[in-house]
């Protein structure tokens, strides 16, 4: 098993992404089922990956040879599982797409071929990312995965909306890129390589540049993982068609900042400040995000904040060093959340509306979608039994093991808002009197298929802990600190700590009281007062970032006052811009007139 | 060898100027019938131009300079790395500008005319990179100079090419009497005015004397030369000309002209750092430098004219450059190479990148008869092969990879970072730009392809020929070339960083 | 250092900054490009009086002459386009040229 297959499973979609556009020009009705096709065969790949999971050395393929620049990839259980992610997920959400994509797109005279090629492109960026080892080429697919999800956001072009938010996310997530350009950066300059094996293995840069690679990582994943502040654009790109939702702002493309964090943490671990302003961040906004979902009425954007929320935990779990099981839990939330992205879709497709106070009463008209979408929240909340609950509480465990005990503290609350809210979806969605008249019922095999898949995979994933860990073990080197676990190691950890009892009873109690209370809750949560009122405004974190947008816009009118028109005025620029030469040179040349 | 000297030295330039005669005659010649046949001509004159340099390029990457004394102790010409890269991708960028003005201005009579300044011009950037002392350099600035003037004035019957003209020639030609003026003071310290000799005659003169004069002097010459290049405030007269000039000049004084501009400011340069003061120009440029991009991009903002908006793009991107070089000189007195092949890059990739926004802007602009973004709303859409290339170069303009402006971005901020200190200040300020730069960028991407196309598609669109899509496809794969497999770039940018970096002491 | 304020070197310098205020202050064209050239010849001067200086006259006479020539180009090609402007807009002081603004 050699690197070479991993490179063909980057450039297989790619290039399968490149073709679409001829195949539709051939013949319309086969571009779905081609792309199907090329998903199939990538997914297949990936798991023959996994099957053959070794830490490789990488070749080298050079880039830029003057500067030592040379293209390698890794192939180890860490990138091989996100890899396997997006393959595995990127195939069931084409295969719904096959399904949903005719209803909303070709009847409302939108493209297929720009559909499939952006997805089809975005999987095998996706997967290129996990894949490479020269940290150039990581950013490289990571900007790649950013247009990616800025094209398909708007893939709806003639709502403003969908623009809009497409563009927000490119700007958004493009701020924390930066912090991870100058991260690569300061790494190149402080480790003389561009390789992260090489870094790893090399001494650590000086104080300064390790700081500033440090910083830039942490800003980069808070970018494209949406943490808080940086979270405003997730629930925005929700404007996208709910298959892409599920694959790229659920199951992949947010997990990279993630993914960046537990790849590089054995480089920061050593600052002094970073392990713990990491957790802070993930800490703090799985807690805030929590609350934001709590008060959405959009079913979508709640799902989005509640991902922005569990990546939170992901987050603390690699701040805290803990990678097994950030990873296992990056696992588990792909497969529940895409499945609840997947159900949202039939939804609101039989309902026409994404607001969850006019749908209501579905679980008998649409019981597939009911059960399946009743496993992801239970997952979710973190139910014993569903991979949610072993994955979460693993990660709450390292957390308080680590010595975090705040972080893990905030954690647990967060535990029982997410059990809040996503009952709360439940219950608007499917359960009561319908509130609207409308017809509605199961999907087709096409669409209903993967969320049995995805339901299935959310029950038992979680009993796969043993040979999952020994991947990331046997792949990884000692510096990651991942030590293989049974299934009975990680059942007798969750179960026999106290922080898990303790607050499983809570969510137990705060269940039943919920039930028993939940008119009164449901209609407390719809109020505009106080902290929900808040809640509901956002914190208005979304207003501070249009105000900035608006003063650097209002600075724009204000610079341009300088272009007078005046041919005069244009010379006398010239005779200042002349002096302030002269001046700055006395100043800053190091000279001295005279 | 003088006759492999005389030939890679003499007859690129021999082959733009007497080809920008013979064009002219040809042109005056046949009248109508020959109108395509003018811009064949010049375009094939071009490429032969280009075909020499390029055959020079295994000699000069081993270190040859071809050189070639026209007056004995006086007029020298010499074919350095960075001649030869500027002749490049000046005569390459005026190949793709040149065929896709054959179409665009095929109602206008007496286009000979056009393609003889077209060539005059980039004679002139040739001869800048050839001239090896500072009064000849100036020449061939001149002669770029005069030959955009007309050439942005082309359409005399309105009054914007017309107004944007002469506001152009009036400034240029301030600036440049300002920059004679400084090489004036200089020829009185140096006796000399070549580049390799300035140096030694100054140290002559003594140090206090040294520092004053390269302070008067190279200032002046900063203004002077900065009027050229874009440098905020000299910039003024910029966002008029490349708006209203027609869309091939414009591609071409984006996409080289102020950038051989900058290179003049470098050239002139040059000799006063290896005189062994510590003057740097390093800090100062590179103040100028991030006053330049954050301008250039803060204007652009408010911008719904297309080119214009395009026209505040290439000041920022004017920025970059020169942060670039002010790393390549040295702000602590230190200069780092990579500075130099990170400008040198950018340079290269901007031809492109800028030339091919320019190029797509002028077929929108050829289609729907406005450069206002809000009436073409979805242009894109009807005019597929003009929107995705418009979109690959946007991108790259904005450092997305795997364009070709990322790999300069890399290597610039690269540079910074390793001058340490203030560069990461600078370095930070590069990228908060490049950010503010996506809030016109993406917008502009957004009206032109994310937009209904079938309102602007029933009012008429003018159906835009395929030697203008041909050469927009080009200038757009460049950018795709030059991002994915750097080292095709770097084959001339690389001797041209290296030569500048020896002048440029690493203290 | 003396040297460079010595008698011609300020005279060189007032009639360069002369030309420079007139082309900040004028508002008619013409006199633009008239401020333009008084600065262009203020260099020549320049040029000759450090010919002088450095005992290089050959070398200066050189340079003059081919400054006094670029500058009649340059005068010619702005002539023109004062040409074509006041074709285009009956005018030719500056207010009336500002419209291509902000």
């Amino acid at each position: 098993m050699s690197v070479e297959t991993g490179i063909w499973l980057i450039l297989f979609p790619i290039i399968g992404a490149l073709i679409v556009p001829l195949i539709n020009r051939f013949n319309k009705k086969i571009t779905a089922w081609y792309s199907l096709v090329i998903a199939l065969i990538t997914f297949l790949l990936s798991l023959v990956l996994i099957w053959n999971i070794q830490a490789i050395t990488p070749q080298g393929y050079p880039w830029v040879y003057s500067l030592g620049v040379f293209l390698t990839f890794r192939l180890d259980a860490l990138g091989v599982y996100v890899a396997a992610v997006a393959a595995g997920i990127g195939f069931l959400v084409i295969l719904y797409s096959t399904r949903y994509m005719v209803l909303h797109a070709e009847e409302k005279g939108y493209g297929l071929a720009k559909y499939y090629a952006l997805t089809l492109l975005f999987i095998g960026s996706m997967i290129g990312l996990a894949l490479s080892d020269t940290i150039i080429l990581v950013y490289i697919f990571w900007e790649l995965v950013g247009f990616c999800s800025y094209a398909l956001i708007a893939y709806y072009f003639r709502d403003p909306k969908a623009v809009r938010g497409g563009t927000k996310a490119f700007i958004i997530t493009r701020i924390g890129d930066t912090g991870f350009f100058i991260a690569i950066l300061a790494l190149w300059i402080g480790t003389k390589t561009t390789s992260l094996a090489g870094m790893l293995a090399s001494p650590p840069p000086d104080g300064m540049l390790l700081a500033i690679a440090g910083a830039g990582v942490l800003l980069a994943a808070m970018g494209k993982s949406a943490q808080f502040p940086l979270h405003v654009w997730l629930p925005d790109a929700m404007e996208a068609p709910t298959p892409i939702s599920a694959l790229i702002h659920a199951a992949t493309m947010v997990n990279a900042g993630v993914y960046l964090v537990a790849r590089t943490y054995p480089l920061f671990s050593g600052i002094s400040w970073w392990p713990t302003a990491v957790v802070l961040v993930g800490a703090l906004t799985a807690l805030v995000t929590a609350f934001l979902a709590l008060t959405e009425s959009d079913l979508k954007r709640a799902l989005a904040y509640s991902t922005s929320s569990q990546l939170g935990f992901m987050l603390s779990a690699a701040g805290a060093g803990a990678i097994l099981a950030c990873e296992f839990h990056l696992v588990s939330h792909a497969i529940f959340k895409a499945l609840l992205f997947l159900c949202a879709g039939a939804v609101i497709q039989s309902v026409g509306t994404r607001n969850m106070y006019e749908m209501g009463g579905l679980s008998k008209k649409m019981r597939i979608t009911n059960l399946a979408f009743l496993l992801g929240m239970l997952a979710l909340a973190g139910i014993p039994i569903l991979n949610g609950f072993w994955s979460k509480d693993l990660v709450i465990e390292s957390v308080f093991t680590a010595g975090f005990a705040w972080a893990g503290a905030i954690l647990v609350v967060t535990t029982l808002i997410t059990v809040l809210y996503s009952w709360r979806m439940y219950y608007l969605v499917f359960c009561g009197t319908a509130r609207t008249e409308r017809k509605a019922s199961d999907p087709l095999p096409g669409m209903a298929i993967p969320l049995i898949v995805l339901a299935i995979a959310a029950a038992v994933s979680w009993i796969l802990i043993g040979p999952f860990s020994q991947g990331l073990a046997a792949s990884l080197t000692p510096s990651y600190q991942v030590h293989g676990m049974t299934l009975f190691e990680m059942i007798g950890e969750v179960l026999f700590q106290p922080v898990v009892l303790v607050s499983a009873a809570s969510i137990v109690i705060l269940a039943y009281c919920a039930f028993v209370y939940r008119e009164r809750m449901l209609s407390f949560l719809r109020e505009d007062k106080g902290f929900v009122r808040m809640a509901r405004r956002g914190f208005w974190i979304d207003q501070l970032y249009e105000a900035i947008a608006g003063k650097v816009r209002q600075a724009g009118k204000y610079a341009g006052f300088t272009q007078t028109g005046d041919v005069n005025n244009n010379l006398a620029g010239l005779a200042l811009g002349g002096v302030a030469v002269l001046i700055a040179l006395l100043a800053w040349g190091g000279g001295v007139l005279l | 060898m003088i006759e492999g000297n005389l030939i890679w030295v003499l007859a690129p330039e021999f082959l733009l100027l007497s080809g920008a005669l013979i064009t002219y005659i040809i042109g005056r010649v046949t009248r109508e019938r020959g109108k395509l046949l003018v811009g064949g001509i010049a375009t094939l004159f071009a490429a032969a131009a280009l075909g020499v340099l390029l055959s020079a390029l295994p000699a000069v990457q081993a270190g040859e300079i071809p050189s070639v004394s026209l007056i004995p102790g006086g007029i020298r010409l010499a074919l350095d790395p960075l001649a030869l890269f500027l002749g490049c991708t000046g005569v390459g960028l005026s190949i793709i500008a040149g065929l896709y003005s054959i179409r665009y201005l095929e109602k206008e009579t007496g286009t000979e005319k056009f393609y003889a300044l077209l060539l005059l011009m980039v004679a002139g950037v040739l001869g800048i990179g050839l001239a090896q002392d500072l009064f000849n350099m100036y020449v061939f600035f001149e002669l770029m100079a005069i030959a955009s003037f007309p050439l942005v004035a082309y359409h005399t019957g309105k009054w914007e090419p017309v107004e944007a003209g002469m506001k152009y020639a009036f400034m240029s030609a301030a600036g440049s009497v300002t920059a004679l003026f400084g090489i004036s003071y200089l020829f009185f310290y140096a006796g000399t005015l070549d580049i390799y000799g300035i140096g030694p005659a100054l140290v002559l003169a003594g140090p206090t004397t040294i520092r004053s004069v390269i302070l008067i002097a190279g200032g002046l010459m900063v203004a002077g030369f900065g009027v050229k290049a874009a440098i905020v405030p000299f910039h003024t007269w910029l966002p008029d000309a490349h708006s209203v000039a027609p869309s091939g000049i414009s591609a071409m004084l984006s996409g080289i002209v102020i950038e051989a501009g900058l290179v003049a400011l470098i050239k002139a340069l040059m000799p006063l750092s290896g005189s062994g003061t510590s003057i740097s120009f390093g800090l100062t440029l590179a103040l100028f430098a991030v006053l330049t991009m954050t301008m250039g991009n803060l204007i652009a903002l408010k911008q719904r004219d297309l080119k214009r908006m395009l026209a505040f793009s290439s000041i920022a991107q004017m920025g970059y450059m020169l942060l670039a070089f002010a790393f390549g000189m040295g702000i602590y007195g230190k200069g780092i190479e990579l500075g130099f092949t990170g400008g040198l890059y950018h340079i290269l990739g901007n031809a492109f990148m800028k030339g091919g926004a320019f190029l797509c802007a002028g077929a929108f602009l050829y289609a729907t008869r406005t450069r206002n973004l809000d009436e073409m709303k979805g242009i894109g859409r009807v005019l597929p092969a003009v929107g995705i290339p418009y979109v690959l170069c946007i991108l790259a303009l904005s450092g997305m990879p795997p364009m070709t402006g990322f790999v300069s971005e890399l290597f610039i901020c690269r540079a910074g970072i390793e001058a340490g200190g203030v560069g990461l200040l600078l370095v930070v300020l590069m990228l908060v730009n490049i950010v503010i730069s996506l809030g016109y960028y993406l917008p502009s991407i957004n009206t032109i392809l994310l937009e209904d196309g079938k309102a602007l598609a029933a009012t008429g669109v003018r159906p835009v020929p395929p030697l203008m899509l041909a050469m927009i496809s080009i200038a757009a794969l460049f950018t795709l070339i030059l991002g994915l497999v750097p080292q095709v770039g770097l084959a001339i940018v690389t001797p041209a960083a290296a030569f500048l970096h020896g002048w440029f002491p690493a203290i | 250092m003396t040297d460079l304020f010595s008698g011609y070197f300020v005279l060189t310098l007032v009639v360069f900054l002369l030309g420079l205020f007139c082309i900040i202050s004028q508002r008619n064209l013409i006199k633009i490009i008239i401020g333009i050239e008084i600065m262009g010849k203020a260099v020549i001067l320049n040029f000759i009086t450090a010919g002088y200086y450095q005992n290089n006259v050959e070398v200066a006479q050189a340079i003059v002459m081919t400054a006094i020539l670029i500058d009649a180009i340059i005068v010619a090609v702005m002539l023109a386009l004062v040409v074509n402007v006041f074709r285009v807009n009956r005018g030719i002081l500056a207010d009336q040229i500002a419209r291509l603004k902000g």
